[in-house]
């Protein structure tokens, strides 16, 4: 209760201050910012495309967008690390003898279960329980589909029982949703460019995975080679900027010959950035959510059979 | 050197950071040997610039050749200038050197665990390379952001360590919150004067400083404050460097909180005329704070690398009072303090982690008796110890003569409680090397892991370092951290560099006695004194103020932020009211 009035009074103060800033910020008819009024002078002259928002992200703040992608691989592999499956490791890690040690001080075995911690553990073994069913191992007495299933059941994972009505839309829709995506990247003056476009893609797999379950995207979304795809698009990117510097003099100074505008290759380097950069957030966004459902608790040695089931290749591919 | 080829050195390890990953597929150590590569080259192409820079010859580049146009400059400028080039070639350096550790010692990962571990460490290393070089204020955030996701994957690597989660979840938390801090002060900024670029600003805020620029200065402090692990925005900083590898608490304690405070500079004497708003006085309350809070925390922990973290925020704290007292003496004192603590800090959690990972205890109260089973380490955690210390002629002596050289005349108060500071961290790493090292055990250990060749060099550079910063004080001062602050206090000069790409500062060196006798005398006053409070406090039960002061830090990230927003309320009302 305490905690909350103190919440709500900081929440309002800081409400007061940016309040106190904003007041103080110039209205509506002030000038047009500098850069807005450059993007738009030198979009057409020296880029040849007709999409200023493009321009200022590609073009005039370059080395931001360059410092940006390499945030998104950044919280890419941290989420890698972090969701990662056991790996053999060989040398003495004293880390891992700590670690179990301050398991054993945080979770001692003898101490009572309380109500929350029962409920997680349930959790967790229904969890098991859907993986296994959905995996065709034991089908433990789960209906075909979760329509058949009766009323108040825990719901299961996967989805691979969508109504035949999801599927039709979905099968309706994704074409559309694809080449939309692609548009937005290959025509070269769309607001953004690879960085939308990357996102309208993820969009295209998850609804695959939502309509038609996990096993029917996998022979498409594998962590390994998806991975792979991901550094290559961003090592396309250092080459793209980098070649600026080694031709024109300048990191991520544009280097190729410029096309009539509204084509394909209108904008020179701002759109290989761009295709680069598509490639980078559509892999890397599509690894980030599939590690997150591919979590599993295996570092904790609350289940003593988890320490010892130390995969050989431990990818997380085999795992599944 | 050709100033475009400035980019390089955040590139090169940029590129280092993909390759890592995939070469990883090839062999176990590839990554590592990569990252060796990438950052011993930016370490070599910042060299390049050394002589020039700091012989007061500023150089700026526009990124993509867009320069500035009717004396706005909408691209990104990146400069070569003596306080950032202090920092870039720092961490070039530190970090090719914590990666050789890391080969070394963590060279029995996995294969793709490694190659991610290499990637982010890359990042991260990269992030605080362009954060020293930008003149650009949304670039800045941007390099902010990549350092602070980067670190999220590496504080909680180990994730056998029941913490290591959590410790992350908190870092994310409170740094989240002060990039957000950061974006809303570069937006209100740019709405105000539709400019980025740090010298283009400085002229917008010379003599006209208004109320949403003096809120964006409170906002820049509390989310650089953050990253700096200034008191009382620290909360994450125990938690994450306790979890962390070795060498991943050493690059976030002896490089990355150095992000926050050479931002806070930059920021406070290059870009805000400082002394017309109430920032001096703000950083000359927070940074003693932190000095002593930290420090008295660090007196009271039982986990060797979260002593060592509150000791992190000591420092801090006493390199923040420096800036905060603005003299030519003190801001010359702050960088000089800035790379001795990077020198030392990163070899005592170097043999921290050494220590953890032989034989897996991190508590003080197990270990004991390791100066006769590991005897390099104990030399390097002493002199790691003497440098803090400020035994003569260890670097920490020289600098830390600066600092309080500065504040006694100008500053009584904060010279006091610097010096209070000093005393406590005496004790506590006095406290540390004692139990840990010297003192009585009875159990026999199983038998140690021998210590790995990487780790011997890096102590062994690393003590190099502490000793050679200390016995060439003259060459230090005259052509490293005098001229860096010959930047940091002139203004125009800095500007000039980051938009006309182009500028020369004169060097003026501070009077400066490296043996007076009342450097000496303090030092020595401060050593005895730490000593003999040590001696009585480890065999007394804890003092009632530093329970009070650990019952504070209730591990709730909750209370954290509420004490991050509540130091953000506070400088905001400060500046708005007094400036």
């Amino acid at each position: 209760m305490r905690r909350a009035v103190v919440g709500w009074v900081f929440a309002v103060a800081t409400a007061g201050v940016l309040g106190v800033a904003v007041v103080d910020l110039p209205r509506e008819g002030a000038a047009l910012p500098h850069i807005a009024r450059q993007a738009m002078t030198v979009a057409l002259p020296d880029w040849r495309t007709t999409e200023p928002v493009s321009e200022v992200v590609y073009g005039t703040r370059t080395f931001d967008t360059f410092g940006e992608t390499f945030l998104l691989l950044a919280a890419v592999v941290s989420v890698l690390l972090l969701a990662r499956h056991r790996e053999r490791r060989h040398d003495y890690f004293g880390e891992e003898e700590a670690g179990q040690e301050e398991q054993r001080y945080q979770n001692p075995g003898d101490e009572p279960v309380g109500p929350t911690e029962r409920t997680a553990r349930a959790a967790d073994t229904r969890e098991d329980d859907d993986a296994a069913a959905n995996a065709g191992e034991a089908s433990a007495g789960r209906p075909e589909t979760p329509d058949a299933e009766p009323v108040g059941t825990a719901a299961p994972e996967a989805a691979q029982g969508m109504t035949v009505v999801v599927r039709v839309a979905i099968r309706w829709v994704l074409p559309v949703l694809a080449v939309a995506g692609g548009y937005l990247v290959v025509q070269g003056y769309s607001p953004g460019g690879g960085f939308p476009a990357g996102v309208v893609l993820v969009g295209v797999v998850l609804l695959v995975y939502a309509g038609f379950g996990y096993r029917r995207i996998a022979r498409l979304v594998r962590p390994g080679p998806l991975e792979v795809l991901e550094l290559i698009g961003a090592l396309l990117v250092i080459v793209v900027l980098a070649l600026g510097l080694a031709l024109k003099g300048s990191f991520g100074a544009n280097w190729l010959p410029l096309a009539p505008e509204q084509t394909f290759r209108s904008g020179g380097t701002m759109q290989a950035f761009s295709v680069a950069e598509l490639i980078e957030v559509g892999t890397g966004l599509t690894i980030v959510i599939f590690s997150f459902l591919a979590i599993r608790h295996d570092w904790t040695p609350a289940n003593p059979d988890a320490a010892d089931s130390t995969q050989p290749g431990g990818d997380g591919e085999d795992s599944r | 050197m050709d100033p475009a080829l400035l980019p390089l050195p955040v590139v090169l390890p940029i590129g280092g950071a993909v390759l890592a990953p995939l070469l990883s597929r090839l062999s176990p150590r590839a990554p590592m040997v990569v990252s060796l590569l990438a950052l011993g080259g930016a370490s070599a192409i910042l060299l390049t610039f050394a002589t020039d820079v700091y012989a007061g010859q500023l150089q700026g580049h526009a990124v993509g050749h867009v320069g500035p146009v009717d004396g706005a400059q909408l691209g990104i400028t990146v400069t070569a200038e003596p306080f950032g080039l202090t920092y870039a070639l720092l961490t070039a350096t530190i970090g090719t050197l914590l990666l050789l550790y890391s080969l070394s010692e963590l060279g029995g990962l996995g294969a793709h665990e490694a190659g991610w571990y290499a990637c982010l460490a890359q990042l991260l290393l990269a992030a605080m390379i362009g954060t020293a070089l930008t003149a650009d204020l949304l670039n800045l955030f941007v390099w902010f952001e990549v350092a602070a996701l980067a670190s999220y994957g590496l504080a909680g690597f180990f994730l056998e360590r029941p913490w290591a989660l959590e410790a992350t979840f908190k870092m994310m938390v409170l740094t989240n919150l002060a990039g957000f801090f950061v974006f809303v002060a570069t937006a209100l900024l740019y709405s105000r004067h539709g400019a980025l670029n740090l010298g283009q600003l400085q002229h917008a805020l010379t003599g006209n400083a208004g109320r949403a620029d003096l809120v964006a200065l409170a906002l820049l402090l509390a989310g650089f404050g953050t990253k700096a692990g200034l008191m009382p925005f620290h909360g994450w900083l125990a938690d994450a460097h306790s979890a962390a590898p070795g060498p991943v608490s050493a690059m976030f304690s002896g490089l990355m909180v150095n992000l926050g405070v050479v931002a806070i500079a930059r920021v406070a004497l290059d870009v805000y005329a400082v002394h017309r708003t109430a920032l001096p006085g703000i950083l000359l309350v927070l940074g003693p704070l932190s000095a002593i809070a930290g420090a008295a925390l660090a007196l009271g922990q039982d986990d060797l690398k979260r002593l060592l973290a509150y000791d992190t925020v000591s420092q801090m704290g006493v390199l923040l009072t420096a800036v905060g007292a603005g003299s030519l003496t003190a801001v010359t004192g702050f960088v000089y303090h800035l790379v001795d603590h990077a020198l030392f800090k990163t070899l005592l959690f170097l043999c921290a982690g050494a220590i953890v990972h032989a034989t897996g205890m991190t508590r003080l109260s197990q270990m004991g008796g390791l100066a006769r089973h590991r005897p390099l380490t104990t030399a390097a955690f002493l002199l790691g110890t003497a440098s803090i210390a400020g035994v003569p002629p260890l670097n920490g002596y020289a600098s830390l003569g600066l600092i309080h050289d500065a504040l006694r005349s100008d500053h009584p108060a904060a010279f006091v409680a610097v010096l209070l500071a000093q005393v406590l961290t005496v004790a506590a790493l006095g406290r540390a090397t004692y139990l840990a090292f010297f003192r009585r055990r009875d159990d026999e250990y199983d038998p140690l892991e021998r210590t790995r060749p990487g780790a011997l060099v890096a102590f062994g550079v690393l003590a190099v370092g502490c000793v050679a910063f200390g016995v060439l004080p003259r060459v230090v001062v005259n052509h490293v951290a005098a001229p860096a602050a010959a930047v940091l206090l002139d203004q125009n000069a800095y500007a000039a560099a980051a938009l006309a790409g182009h500028a020369t500062v004169t060097v003026t060196t501070p009077a400066f006695q490296y043996f007076a006798p009342e450097e000496l005398l303090i030092a020595i006053g401060c050593i005895v004194a730490g000593v003999l409070l040590c001696g009585w406090y480890v065999r007394r039960p804890e003092p009632r103020s530093i329970t009070f002061l650990r019952r504070l830090h209730t591990g709730s990230v909750n209370d954290y932020a509420a004490y991050s927003i509540a130091g953000l309320l506070t400088c905001a009302a400060v500046l708005l009211t007094g400036g």
